[in-house]
């Protein structure tokens, strides 16, 4: 299977929330990377058929997406960055409501929903009245929905979002087992969801998709500007206004820096692993998250 | 039986015309042509039919699917209406007239649930998407409001078999079509879903004032009907328009 976008583009207004994007997704796991307001919503919600782009085109296997309407939803898991619930719906009620809508028969969706309930871990919430639950479980509701036609285009947008740890270890597990043969999008601002399982990464910023590779490409093209250095408490304010400062580790003789720096930003300053999370540095210019 | 002569002259005058026959390759074109814009047609009916079918199909799910208070609100509107046609006595045009679009304006409030509950961005990538779950739950609240007038309007005749059928009929037409279209032309601009409340309490006051004011009561005795065909064509304007709106809300919608 293939996904193509063809400079897809959205406007609202003057604003380009999404800018000629241009790319080909195929089985695997691809990790949006973007600080909020890059536009990883409004491109997700065109591959999800919620929106129609202003120009460009989206195609799957060479065939428009929407003019494949149904055909192309029956393959479609979407968890939506906000959503809502049907409060006075049980989990369960919830569930085989929104299988019967994808289309699936009762039985199936009997055994799908247990299996499912199991998997994010609210086997004994399946009684319960959605609006009793908390927001970490709704979530987890969301993610098991998305999964319940067993989708072959999964799309889920910060789908980690009030999860705790443990959560999101185990949905990451999830995904990478299943992603093996389907195309699976996942938007974040968390480096730490996509980190070993993505298979490309995709990098956005204003609306452009500035990059696209695996995680190990992106992090060798900027080995040469992560630095480590040794510096007193003092001089830490220096270095934060006048570099990209990402982890700091008080030892015992002051304080490691992690710099993102085209130049070396001091004397005795090396050059250390990439991970991830300077990545993000190197593109975002922000704090990096967990 | 004589024969047919024709006038030589008219004769030549056809002879001398010539026919074009097309040749081998424009005939072709002009099948191809020809044939692919049968089917199209063809295909365009039978997506309609089964868009259709399925919209039907879905509306018994969603029917299972109403919250328990759109019956009890209906259980509750059907027995006033029989209490004060049977107990009351009260007059049977107006009391239908008050009666007919409730019902739909009880059902809003499942219709546009989806807005409401924020599922709406969600339901538009199922296979059976967010414009066919509003149809199906539209077809179930119309049906079934069709129902409950034409049962009221059995019982009136029960209770008064000198009433006029066609009066009867217009009585609860006008509001079944128009006010109720009305009505979800405002409720599809409210957020809120208080929607069906407020709506229910606005008609409240509305056929409460219109009861105490002879004038508009003399007004709706005496609807002729020119103008109820006038209301009604209103209504379905009203509808079409609607309708036309549900069916391309998965791209325009609310500002997505
Ligand atoms: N419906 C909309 N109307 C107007 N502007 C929008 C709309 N949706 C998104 N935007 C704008 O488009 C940009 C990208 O937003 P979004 O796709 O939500 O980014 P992200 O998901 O990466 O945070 C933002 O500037 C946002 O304000
Ligand atoms: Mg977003």
């Amino acid at each position: 299977m293939k996904l193509t976008l063809e400079n897809v583009t959205k406007t609202f207004g003057d604003k380009r929330a999404v800018d000629g994007v241009s790319t080909e997704l195929t089985n695997g796991v691809y990790g949006f990377l973007g600080a909020n307001g890059s536009g990883k919503t409004t491109l997700m919600r065109m591959l999800a058929t919620v929106s129609t782009p202003t120009s460009g085109r989206i195609t799957l296997n060479g065939n428009d997406i929407f003019q494949l309407g149904d055909s192309y939803r029956d393959l479609l898991g979407y968890l939506p960055q906000h959503i809502g619930y049907y409060k006075h719906f049980t989990v369960e009620k919830f569930l085989f409501y929104i299988a019967s809508l994808k289309g699936m028969d009762k039985h199936g969706a009997k055994q799908r929903i247990t299996e499912l309930l199991d998997r994010v871990n609210l086997t004994e919430k399946t009684k319960v009245k959605i609006g009793k639950l908390s927001g970490g479980m709704k979530q987890r509701v969301g993610i098991a929905q998305a999964l319940l036609n067993d989708p072959k285009i999964l799309i889920v947008d910060e789908p980690t979002a009030g999860l705790d740890p443990k959560e999101r270890i185990r949905f990451r597990n999830l995904l990478s087992e299943i992603a093996q043969d389907r195309i699976v999008l996942l938007s974040t601002h968390i480096v730490s969801d996509i980190e070993y399982i993505a298979k490309e990464i995709l990098i956005m910023k204003n609306g452009r998709l500035i990059e696209k590779n695996t995680p190990q490409k992106l992090m060798e093209g900027i080995q040469q500007q992560v630095w480590k250095v040794q510096v007193n408490d003092r001089e830490v304010a220096s270095y934060q206004s006048s570099y990209k400062v990402g982890n700091m580790v008080r030892g015992s003789n002051g304080v490691e820096l992690r710099i993102i720096s085209e130049r070396k930003p001091a004397g005795d300053a090396d050059h250390t692993p990439v991970n991830l999370e300077d990545l993000y540095l190197y593109y975002f210019d922000k704090e990096a998250g967990a | 039986m004589k024969e047919i002569q024709i006038d030589p002259e008219i004769s030549e005058f056809l002879n001398s015309y010539t026919i074009d026959y097309p040749n081998e390759e424009e005939m072709e074109t002009s099948i191809e042509y020809i044939l692919s814009q049968v089917p199209q047609k063809k295909k365009r009916f039978a997506s309609f039919k089964t868009s259709a079918q399925t919209i039907i199909a879905n509306s018994l799910r969603e029917m299972l699917m109403f919250n328990w208070t759109f019956w009890a609100l209906n259980s509750v509107f059907l027995f006033f209406g029989i209490m004060s046609l049977t107990v009351f006595q009260t007059d049977p045009y107006l009391t239908l007239f008050a009666l007919a679009p409730m019902p739909f304006i009880a059902g809003i409030f499942e219709i546009l649930k989806s807005q409401h509950a924020g599922l709406t961005e969600l339901e538009m990538t199922l296979k059976y998407n967010a414009h066919q779950i509003v149809s199906s739950r539209l077809l179930v609240v119309g049906v079934f409001n069709l129902f409950i007038n034409a049962a009221i309007t059995a019982l009136c005749l029960q209770v008064d078999p000198g009433l006029i059928f066609s009066k009867l009929l217009l009585s609860w037409t006008i509001p079944y079509v128009l006010v109720s279209g009305i009505a979800f032309l405002i409720a599809m601009s409210m957020k809120s879903n208080m929607v069906s409340s407020v709506l229910l309490t606005v008609w409240f006051v509305f056929c409460y004032v219109m009861i105490q004011t002879p004038v508009t009561q003399e007004f709706l005795m005496q609807l002729n009907g020119f103008k109820a065909a006038a209301f009604i064509m209103a209504g379905v304007i009203i509808w079409i328009v609607h309708i036309v709106k549900i069916k391309t809300f998965n791209i325009r919608s609310q500002g997505i």
